[in-house]
C-alpha cells in the first residue's frame, strides 16, 4: 500500500489499482500474449477468474514501486526488445497516473505462444 | 550517424539492374534507399509518435532496426534475392529496438519468408511478398484478441 500526505488527509493507493494500470500497460505493447500467474494463489486467481488480478505483484518502500510482471509472448520476436518496451511502458503510464516512482521493474516471461502455424 | 554507405550503382548497372528481375544485389540497394528515405524522414517519425509512450523516438528506433538489418545484409551480400531478404530480416529482428523497431522487424520478416527459395524477384513475386508481409503483421497484432488466455 502506497500512502501520500495531503494537507486535508492522506490518500492511499492499493496494489489492486496499480495492477490496473500494469496490466493494462504491458498488454498496450506489441508481441506480448498476455499475463502468466506467478505462483499459487494467483493461479487459484486465475482458475476462478479470467479478469483477475494475476500476473502482477508489486512491493513498495520510501523510494517508490517495484512491480513484478509474469508475461507471455509472442514466438518470434527477440524477447529482450519486447520486455524493453515492456517495462518501459509501464514505467511511464504508472508515474503519469499514480504519480509514484517506479525504481524496478522485473519482467519474468513465463510462456511462449506461436501464433502463425506456418 | 550515418552507419551504411551510399553505394550507388554506375550508369551501365543501373541499366542492367533495370533490365533484369531483381536480384540479391537490387534488392540490397532498394532496402539501402528505404533506409536513406527512413534517416532523411526521421525526425517527422519521432513528431508522429505519441503511443504507448509519448517520448519521441519512433523514428529513431525504426531507423536503429533498419540499420541492423542493413549491416548484416551488407556483411553477408548475396545474389540470391531470397537469402538476402533472410539475412535483412534477422538483422532487423537482433536489431529490433522499441515496439515500432519490433513491428518493423515482423513486417520484414513476412517479407522475407514469401521470398525463400526465389533467386530472383519479379513484379507478381514482390506483390505477394508486400501483401505476405501485411498478413503476418495484422495476425501478429490481433493474436492476443484470439489468445485462449
Amino acid at each position: 500500500m502506497t500512502s501520500r500526505e495531503n494537507p486535508m488527509g492522506k490518500i492511499y493507493i492499493l496494489p489492486k489499482a496499480i495492477k490496473t494500470v500494469v496490466r493494462d500497460a504491458a498488454l498496450q505493447s506489441y508481441g506480448v500474449i498476455g499475463l502468466a500467474p506467478g505462483n499459487v494463489r494467483q493461479s487459484f486467481v486465475k482458475m476462478f477468474n479470467e479478469e483477475g488480478d494475476y500476473g502482477i505483484s508489486i512491493a513498495s518502500d520510501e523510494r517508490g514501486l517495484e512491480i513484478t510482471i509474469n508475461l507471455i509472448v509472442e514466438y518470434g520476436l527477440r524477447i529482450k526488445s519486447v520486455t524493453d518496451s515492456v517495462a518501459e511502458s509501464v514505467k511511464f503510464h504508472v508515474e503519469k497516473t499514480m504519480g509514484i516512482p517506479v525504481t524496478r521493474v522485473n519482467i519474468h516471461v513465463r510462456g511462449m505462444r506461436i501464433s502463425d502455424e506456418d | 550517424m550515418k552507419s551504411f554507405s551510399t553505394t550507388l550503382p554506375s550508369e551501365a548497372d543501373r541499366h542492367r539492374l533495370l533490365k533484369s528481375p531483381l536480384t540479391g544485389e537490387g534488392l540490397i540497394l532498394l532496402f539501402e534507399a528505404g533506409l536513406v528515405w527512413l534517416t532523411t524522414n526521421q525526425e517527422y517519425v519521432n513528431a508522429l509518435n505519441v503511443f504507448p509512450v509519448p517520448d519521441g523516438d519512433t523514428g529513431t528506433n525504426m531507423v536503429l532496426t533498419m540499420q541492423a538489418g542493413f549491416a548484416e545484409a551488407d556483411s553477408k551480400r548475396s545474389k540470391h534475392a531470397g537469402d538476402m531478404a533472410k539475412t535483412f530480416a534477422h538483422g532487423a529482428l537482433m536489431g529490433a529496438r522499441g515496439n515500432s523497431g519490433v513491428i518493423l522487424s515482423q513486417i520484414w520478416r513476412g517479407f522475407s519468408r514469401a521470398l525463400e527459395g526465389h533467386a530472383t524477384v519479379d513484379a507478381a513475386l514482390l506483390v505477394k511478398a508486400c501483401r505476405a508481409r501485411a498478413t503476418l503483421l495484422i495476425g501478429a497484432l490481433f493474436a492476443r484478441l484470439k489468445a485462449p488466455f
